[in-house]
């Protein structure tokens, strides 16, 4: 009887450690958006990259950095689409674009905000959705990324930071948020050389998320 | 006849009740009071951990008035996936008179014109900007970068605006912040504005 007993202590003590000693936290909600898609159009998000963001550095290896999000969760899946002249509009696909969204004779977003890159989402009428403090609950129908590139060329590795960016933005419309706290993100602001907690690829604490979200 | 005149009456007394109304609200002293904060868009801003990053960076480094009430402009783009043209984002912009040089060819006494990317669209104040809003009359330090058109933009958004120290700056609604310019507390780079302190001489 004492044996058992004795055993059955050390048994749970063994399991109490193994717990303790794996990374078992609690989730922090502020690292996603709450939005989702009408149609649940992350199982199959095409991004028609344009002509406009498309040069000699910043070519079709950088924006395949956002392929990294595939083979994660089975809900999720990317692909890009480079544009090319004359090529037809193709349903269900959001739209990358320099600052100035598409209008190659419009007002420039980056003259007014200095960032490398934003992720804008959009209800089923074409109006803009609201994040309120980073955090929304809004039906996304489409979303449309604007990429500074003149900014990301400055970068001591441009290619590197115009791939970090595009994926960061692409986790953006994956509805994953800016990180909570000091962890190794994809999602952290900045450029690789600039903020060392920047991967490069989606770290364990993205991929974590990405299956919270969407599932394994 | 009698009734007749009661109804003038009372009809001028209301007007006269909700008159005092919307004068007290704007009374309240606080801008924007009334219109709803919707930040738009997630940006991936540039980080500067310290003063010396910024200004490398920075074209001008300058100590400013903001001379007008802000000027906006809606900006829309057509989109094929929706057939019609959607909003892109909405800009303000503002002069400055220039107070101080730390860095670049200007003068005192100088204008220039800064944008920010918000607006106020249907009763509510959209913005890919970190910042308050550009408000007449208000002061700070400036760390901006020159576009192709001659304005100005803050360096990574909420990284190239600074207050002045010891200055009372106008009530927003929008925010308990106003005396940082930035709508929550945790955009504001207190290290770098310690920096700055330490640094630059201000009266």
């Amino acid at each position: 009887m004492k044996k058992r007993r004795m055993l059955s202590f050390i048994s749970c003590a063994v399991a109490s450690a193994v717990l303790m000693s794996t990374a078992v936290y609690a989730f922090d909600t502020n690292n996603l958006l709450h939005g989702s898609y009408t149609h649940n159009q992350q199982k199959d998000l095409k991004f028609r990259i344009s002509q406009s963001i498309q040069t000699s550095l910043f070519d079709r290896s950088v924006y395949e950095s956002a392929l990294n999000w595939n083979n994660i969760s089975s809900n999720v899946h990317v692909s890009i689409i480079m544009e090319t002249p004359g090529m037809p509009t193709i349903a269900d696909t959001m739209g990358v674009y320099d600052g100035k969204g598409g209008n190659p004779n419009g007002e420039n977003l980056f003259n007014s905000v200095f960032a490398f890159g934003v992720t804008q989402f959009y209800d089923s009428n074409g109006k803009v959705i609201p994040i309120k403090k980073e955090t929304f609950y809004g039906k996304v129908e489409y979303v449309k990324i604007l990429i500074n590139n003149s900014l990301l060329i400055n970068k001591n590795n441009p290619a590197e930071a115009a791939a970090m960016n595009f994926s960061h933005e692409v986790g953006h419309t994956l509805m994953l948020n800016h990180p909570v706290g000091i962890v190794y993100s994809i999602m952290n602001n900045g450029a690789p050389e600039d903020n060392y907690l920047i991967t490069t690829v989606p770290s364990d604490h993205d991929i974590d998320y990405l299956k919270y979200k969407w599932g394994a | 006849m009698k009734k007749k005149f009661l109804s003038l009456i009372s009809i001028a007394l209301c007007s006269i009740l909700l008159s005092s109304c919307s004068e007290a609200v704007s009374e309240s002293g606080e801008e924007f009071s009334g219109i709803e904060l919707a930040p738009c868009g997630l940006s991936n801003l540039p980080i500067y951990t310290n003063l010396e990053q910024l200004e490398n960076e920075s074209d001008v480094i300058v100590v400013g008035t903001f001379k007008e009430d802000a000027k906006q402009e809606e900006v829309y783009t057509y989109e094929e996936a929706f057939e019609k043209d959607i909003l892109l984002f909405v800009k303000s912009q503002n002069n400055i008179e220039i107070s101080k040089v730390i860095k670049g060819d200007l003068q005192v006494e100088n204008e220039i014109t800064i944008l920010q990317a918000y607006g106020v669209v249907d009763n509510q104040l959209i913005t890919y900007s970190k910042l308050t809003p550009m408000l007449k009359g208000d002061t700070w330090i400036f760390f901006l970068k020159k576009n192709e058109d001659e304005t100005y933009t803050c360096i990574g958004d909420c990284g190239g605006r600074y207050p002045i120290k010891n200055t009372k700056y106008k009530k927003i609604a929008l925010t308990d912040n106003e005396d940082l310019g930035v709508y929550d507390k945790s955009d504001f780079n207190e290290e770098v504005y310690n920096e700055i302190l330490e640094k630059y001489e201000f009266e």
